[in-house]
């Protein structure tokens, strides 16, 4: 893909995330009936590690951190690092003619993926 | 100094120089292709670079080129971070990602289907939280919204198995590579499954490219 392109690319990725954010702070789905369900849950009435994401989204572009660690604290706690690694994907993508996406360690995705497991294991429990 | 040859509009390497004549030697690097070293402000022909050696052990065309080289390299993300970025954004990323990687088919194999069905996919989504804001807003249930839902499982399901298709003929026939994809992985982890073969054949060519086998 030439360098305009992935320029081009990168800034209809900018676009769409921030009208995702307006939309979901504009139509908060505790409000909002038209977010579709999640169908893990709706269908085996399991919480998968992304459940109540969206609600947690909505609560932090509200400015309210524990309603959105209440409602999906991995997802809040990945957030971070998520954000990180977009924004230095896309510095790379404007800058750099030869684009490679950024490296993280297999050692520390193992240490994420090993949180989020135990994370969608723990939610499911009958503690409360 | 290391070198980058330019083929079709696409950048290989780093070589070093010895690289650069052992691939003109073995054919996979022509003399008319171009080479730039990060020095270099104007790519030149590889000829002009390793001047020194004799023309008559070069192939000077018609040398096929490796398989390394030959075709793009399929989108290198790493697949926990595919799953990671999907679950933060609710399924959105995994879908956006169906879509780079059915770009890429399509340029590699021109007659794949899977990026139809994808898009048709993706129009599909657009029209379900269109249908499904407008009968929130009226306070109603739009009977059209499960029709489309169901419509989004079979198209991504359609495309996914396309996909599938594609990826096993292209890198049994065209790119030998050994592939064999799963039904039931594709069935239920469609692009995070692809993109781990993604990321070994990535591997794979790049261990080619730098001209050793792994242990």
């Amino acid at each position: 893909m030439s360098h305009t392109g992935r320029i081009w690319i990168a800034n209809v990725v900018v676009l769409a995330t921030a009208t995702a954010g307006y939309l979901l702070h504009r139509f908060p789905p505790a409000t909002s009936s038209f977010y579709p369900r999640c169908p893990i849950f709706t269908w085996l009435h399991l919480y998968c590690p992304g459940c109540g994401g969206t609600r947690a989204l909505a609560a932090l572009l509200h400015g309210s951190l524990l309603e959105a660690m209440h409602w999906n604290a991995m997802v809040v706690l990945l957030l971070p690092f998520a954000t990180f690694y977009f924004v230095i994907t896309y510095w790379r993508a404007i800058r750099n003619a030869d684009f490679r996406w950024p490296n993280v360690s297999n050692s520390l995705l193992a240490l994420i993926l090993g949180c989020v497991g135990i994370f969608t294991v723990l939610r499911n429990l009958p503690l409360r | 100094m290391n070198y980058f040859v330019i083929r079709d509009d696409q950048r290989y390497g780093p070589y070093t120089l010895a690289d650069l004549q052992k691939y003109v030697s073995s054919g996979e690097i022509l003399l008319t292709d171009l080479a730039q070293s990060e020095g270099m402000s104007e790519p030149l022909p590889v000829s002009q670079i390793i001047g020194t050696i004799s023309v008559s052990q070069l192939p000077v065309s018609g040398a096929p080129i490796s398989i390394a080289h030959a075709y793009p390299d399929p989108p290198n993300l790493h697949w926990a971070l595919v799953l990671l970025f999907g679950i933060i954004s609710c399924g959105l990323f995994t879908a956006a990602w169906d879509i780079v990687q059915a770009v890429w088919m399509r340029q590699v194999a021109p007659q794949s289907k899977a990026l139809y069905y994808y898009l048709v996919y993706a129009a599909d989504l657009v029209l379900i939280a269109v249908f499904s804001f407008i009968a929130a807003q009226h306070h109603v249930k739009n009977p059209l919204v499960s029709f489309l839902q169901l419509a989004a499982y079979i198209l991504t399901l359609i495309g996914r198995f396309s996909l599938r298709s594609s990826l096993e003929k292209h890198f049994n026939d065209v790119e030998p590579m050994g592939l064999l994809l799963s039904g039931v992985m594709t069935f239920f982890f469609g692009a995070i499954y692809f993109q781990y073969h993604f990321n070994d054949i990535n591997r794979r060519k790049n261990l080619d490219r730098v001209g050793f086998q792994p242990a």
